[in-house]
């Protein structure tokens, strides 16, 4: 009985972790090879800012670490923004939400869509528009 | 004991279970696809009838939605009321069997979740390209699927562990509250 509980318990890990290995797999092959021209626009207010650059990453988070663009906390989601590099003074300083202090937070839109997935799972593709939008804020 | 006081007893029972459902719901908020809502509702349905435990089912739905906002997911707990019934005469008290089902229900919970967007798209939603509800309910599911993946090992792993003892504590105190002699 317990040896039969066992191996039931081993096969539905190796199913789950099956699943999610696959689902990463096709995710990454899904994404553009080779260099990809993306455009990231910072929106606070009425202020936009951009930045286009070409980038060989295959995901979002890893062309946006590589730009030094972006700044993130981990969660059991898998990372978020926290803050947005300030293209508009361009000393290096990061314009930061805090939801908890301010009830800022940072939205994600892609080619002017809401981001249904985090900047970790997202396959960039050459022209896309990634846009970071300042939102919230207590009164 | 008289009837009424037996049904009153059977009625504050219902209401007891959907709250310890709630309370459960809350303490794993916080853990993405980890949940005991559908642990409790598959030992509930063991224990009652199949109306006493859809009356668990709706009670908690209704509470969630009141406390989370209407979600697409509505519908499921009762359905897992209902199916638990068609198979508990099958399955019995076997509850390696039990965690494979309560699995099972945590890997389709994404599918189930999305059928709501397809029946939306396709039939209520005007002007919208007919593909749209098919199209939406696939991306749903397959952007689910990881989270599907963990959900099902919880269930599983709830269920394996502690649903007989559980079980067996819930159908012993349910007997002791019906029968206890009231003053």
């Amino acid at each position: 009985m317990l040896k039969n509980k066992i191996i039931i318990s081993v096969l539905v890990l190796i199913l789950a972790v099956g699943i999610i290995v696959c689902y990463k797999m096709i995710q990454k092959s899904q994404g553009q090879k080779g260099w990809k021209e993306i455009t990231v626009e910072v929106v606070v207010g009425d202020d936009i800012n951009k930045i286009t650059f070409k980038t060989n990453k295959t995901m979002l988070g890893e062309a946006l670490d590589e730009q030094k663009l972006i700044k993130t906390m981990s969660s059991v989601y898998g990372r978020y923004v926290v803050g947005v590099k300030d293209l508009k003074k361009n000393d290096g300083s990061f314009i930061e939400a805090d939801f908890e202090k301010n009830g800022t937070f940072w939205f994600i839109y892609i080619n002017e869509a809401a981001a249904e997935v985090g900047i970790d799972d997202y396959a960039i593709k050459d022209g896309d528009v990634i846009r970071f939008e300042l939102q919230g804020g207590n009164e | 004991m008289n009837k009424e006081m037996y049904l009153v007893r059977r009625l504050v029972l219902i209401a007891i279970c959907a709250s310890i459902i709630i309370v459960g719901k809350l303490i794993f908020l916080s853990i993405p696809n980890v949940e005991v809502v559908t642990f409790f509702l598959i030992i509930f349905s063991l224990i009652f009838s199949v109306k006493e435990a859809l009356a668990i089912a709706i009670i908690y739905t209704i509470v969630e939605i009141y406390m989370f906002s209407f979600s697409e997911q509505f519908y499921i707990w009762s359905l897992i009321v209902i199916a638990t019934s068609l198979v508990k005469k099958i399955f019995k008290e076997n509850f390696q069997l039990w965690a494979i089902y309560s699995g099972f229900f945590g890997l389709i919970f994404g599918t189930l979740s999305a059928i709501p967007f397809f029946l939306f798209y396709e039939y209520f939603a005007q002007n919208i390209p007919k593909e749209t509800g098919r199209l939406t309910m696939l991306a749903y599911i397959l952007k689910g699927l990881p989270f599907d993946a963990i959900h099902m090992v919880g269930n599983y792993f709830i269920m394996l562990l502690l649903g007989e003892y559980v079980y067996k504590l819930f159908k012993k105190l349910t007997k002791q509250f019906l029968l206890e002699r009231g003053d």
